[in-house]
């Protein structure tokens, strides 16, 4: 662990000036930078769910010009066609052969703007991408581009014309981040921010692909103490076993808030994780996965509400 | 059955003498498993009615199968009711979905222990003591009986209690309705016997007595219970140390009035190390590693626990054998011997808690693999004693709370000891979960931090 903790150095330089970068652009909301911070270091996928005009989209392209990388949008709509996302093959009158024509999904960062908008023939075309980062087009597989971060915005509130996402799919986005209104004093620095030009285009990137990888690997390195991974595993039981749960989080999601909690710990300079990091990452990675009863929902009892509740009743490991 | 006030007063003192225990247990059990989610004063308003209850069905001339099986439905119909009005009170009235969940709660009860479950059993317990309560006679053995089987497993209940900060938050209160219900009990009990003091020249008076004495008990438990505090003990402590120091100068002076011998060269003191370094890191008594200390400590509890046990015992005795000789001369007074069913219960309780515990200890030593070093283990202890200082100023850590959110709460506090307490939270967070070895700079800080805030009296910041 000697060496580890010399490199944390490099994970936390990296940490700081993304984080500052990203703050140029981004006022305020440094939880929400933090979290697609550990999501681009476990390279998993996030999904930021939030009313229009809270900085959604923004903060999915800052993400992707801080890194040095190939970034593409996908604006989803009900016509979007899952070729439209993978790619298709095409007759070249050139070489007279079929040739590939890579989608939009062939980046390492992709930023698919109101998911839920796309129909669900499209959306599960994504499936293969977010859990095995390959494409299957025409029986041939292609693997996608490393690192490869997909960035999806959907809005709660306007459902008409949109489908939801199936629970398949939610489980496998690493997080949901949600971005909320900003305060009185942020709106204002806002509003003096982007007066005379957008800061998102004079924005420099702060990190290279290959630089990106590397800091991956060695994130994932931290040391989970014993009961702290108990800890960690009796709030997933929790959640599978709680009154108003009809789904509790997957082994995925256990997998998931481990990974995220080692992650946490390097990006915040502890080679260690603390019962702190797996509390605080609780929420936005195990949220979306569960699947509340109906007379749950009917008590308006949300997934929040009922974690909320599991954190306040399963003991943190303190005393030995 | 004759039943005039008199007899009814003595099934008041039972059904008393018994919810107090009742009250203590359930208490433990909704503080340590239910974080005391729910009113067990509630639940205990059960008794009376359950006796109510079964003594009105004892009347109807109908086979026992079936007074038990009215009894009973009775009971599921209490049962339910509760568990709506105290866990599903925000659902509506014809809103049915709770009932499903009572099944689900007892299915799931080895693995999780929700507040249904405690409601379930603690009304059957209830249920079971009041239709019991109906076929008892209640006169003065009955009552020495009830105190004999209540007293232990009030005080079994508080020892268990006084391992969890503020469980049993109203152990005084208990203890002093207990002995006010048993005195109040055993003292009418007499009374309606033919011998004793208060049934021949104060017969006529005899109820003021009982008052007055009753009032006298619960004033007197009330007035213990707000004097012997922490603060009470220091004052002794003081008081002692003060005289301990005047008995010294005495001495001292006596001694001076001896003939003296030559004096002799010293040799140069060397530095002393400060207080703290006193305890090498770790090592506690006699440099002993840290499983071993668990085990002196284990072996420790087992003496005290023993001689508790056997204290009790020996004042029980002491009692029935006197009360053997004042109740020689009366007829029909029987009383239980020590040496019946009640010695083998007892042992049986005993050698049960023992095993368990053992277990328990077993399975702990078993699961810790990992061993520290002495100032890894100092850096722990030095936290856990934070806690304890912090715990007995009012500021316990809750168990669902991380070290650092308890962090909070000690500087909210002691907001002047904000640096001390970070940099004993951070210390011992590294040791805890990292397993960091601090050096010895740091940890000389982190003592002196302690020591600094150890200084510091209640209220008394500086």
């Amino acid at each position: 662990m000697g060496e580890f903790a010399q490199q944390l150095n490099r994970i936390a330089t990296f940490a700081e000036r993304f984080m500052e970068n990203v703050g140029k652009v981004i006022v305020g909301r440094k939880d929400a930078i933090e979290l697609i911070l550990v999501a681009l270091l476990c390279e998993g996928h996030v999904l930021i769910e939030d009313v229009p005009g809270t900085g959604k989209t923004m903060l999915a392209k800052t993400t992707a010009r801080s890194i040095n990388c190939n970034f593409q949008r996908i604006q989803c709509t009900p016509d979007l066609l899952p070729s439209d996302i993978t790619g298709i093959h095409y007759f070249s009158q050139k070489t007279s052969e079929f040739e590939f024509r890579p989608g939009p999904i062939m980046a390492n960062i992709v930023l698919a703007d109101e998911i839920n908008r796309a129909t669900p023939r499209t959306q599960s075309s994504l499936l293969e991408c977010m859990q095995e980062q390959q494409v299957t087009v025409d029986l041939e597989t292609i693997p996608l581009p490393r690192p490869f971060l997909l960035i999806a915005t959907q809005n709660p509130v306007e459902l008409e014309g949109t489908f939801p996402l199936p629970e398949a799919q939610l489980d496998r986005f690493l997080m949901k981040i949600t971005m909320g209104y900003p305060g009185e004093d942020e709106e204002d620095t806002i509003l003096k921010r982007f007066h005379q030009e957008n800061p998102l285009a004079s924005l420099s990137s702060v990190i290279e692909a290959e630089e990106l990888l590397v800091l991956q690997k060695l994130s994932r390195q931290a040391y989970v103490e014993e009961s702290v991974r108990r800890y960690l595993l009796a709030i997933i039981r929790a959640t599978r076993e709680h009154k108003s749960i009809e789904l509790g989080a997957s082994p995925r999601a256990s997998l998931s808030l481990d990974l995220a909690s080692r992650v946490l710990a390097t990006v915040r300079g502890r080679s260690y994780v603390i019962p702190d990091d797996v509390k605080y990452l609780a929420p936005p990675i195990l949220g979306h996965r569960l699947i509340e009863k109906p007379e749950a929902k009917l008590r308006k009892h949300s997934t929040e509400a009922v974690l909320e509740e599991i954190l306040a009743q399963i003991p943190v490991p303190v005393e030995q | 059955m004759k039943t005039g006030w008199p007899r009814i007063a003595l099934y008041i003192t039972i059904i008393g003498m018994e919810s107090c225990w009742l009250f203590a247990i359930l208490s433990l059990v909704s503080g340590l498993v239910l974080q005391g989610q729910l009113s067990i004063i509630s639940l205990l308003a059960l008794y009376p009615i359950a006796f109510g209850i079964n003594k009105t069905i004892a009347q109807f001339k109908l086979a026992k199968v079936y007074l038990n099986l009215i009894s009973w439905s009775i009971w599921a119909g209490a049962m339910l009711l509760l568990v709506k009005l105290q866990i599903y009170s925000s659902l509506g009235l014809w809103d049915q979905s709770w009932l499903k969940e009572i099944p689900v709660a007892l299915r799931q009860a080895p693995y999780d222990f929700r507040p249904e479950v405690l409601l379930f059993i603690g009304s059957i317990i209830i249920w079971w003591l009041g239709q019991r309560l109906v076929h008892l006679k209640a006169d003065f053995p009955k009552l020495i009986v009830e105190f004999q089987f209540g007293m232990p497993v009030l005080i079994v209940t508080f020892i268990i209690g006084s391992y969890f900060t503020g469980v049993l938050e109203h152990a005084v209160l208990i203890a002093v309705a207990f002995f006010a219900f048993a005195l109040s009990g055993l003292s009418i009990g007499h009374a309606q016997q033919t011998a004793g003091s208060i049934s021949q020249i104060y017969r006529g008076r005899w109820l003021g007595i009982l008052i007055t004495g009753i009032s006298l008990v619960i004033v007197l438990g009330l007035l213990s219970g707000s004097t012997v505090n922490p603060d009470f003990f220091e004052r002794i402590l003081n008081t002692a140390k003060w005289a301990w120091e005047v008995a010294k100068r005495a001495l001292i002076w006596v001694a001076s009035l001896l003939p003296t011998s030559p004096p002799t060269e010293i040799p140069a003191a060397g530095e002393m190390p400060g207080e703290i370094l006193r305890e090498p890191a770790g090592s506690g008594i006699f440099g002993m590693p840290q499983w071993i200390r668990s085990i002196i400590k284990f072996a420790l509890f087992i003496n005290i626990a023993f001689w508790c046990i056997f204290a009790l015992w020996r004042a029980s005795g002491q009692m029935l054998n006197w009360l053997n000789q004042r109740l020689a001369g009366m007829a029909g007074i029987k009383t239980e011997s020590l040496s019946g069913a009640f010695k083998s219960d007892v042992t049986r309780l005993v050698k049960r808690i023992l095993t368990k515990f053992l277990i328990f200890l077993l399975k702990r030593l078993g699961r810790k693999t990992r061993v520290l070093s002495p100032e890894l283990a100092s850096i722990q202890q030095i936290y856990c004693q934070m806690v304890r200082w912090a715990t007995a100023r009012g500021c316990p850590r809750h168990p669902t709370q991380t070290a650092y959110e308890y962090q909070i709460s000690l500087v909210n506090l002691l907001p002047d000891f904000h640096e001390e307490f970070s940099l004993i939270t951070r210390q011992f967070v590294g040791v805890r979960y990292g397993g960091l070895t601090p050096g010895k700079d740091e940890l000389l800080n982190l003592r002196q931090s302690w020591e600094r805030i150890r200084k510091v009296r209640r209220g008394h910041p500086s």
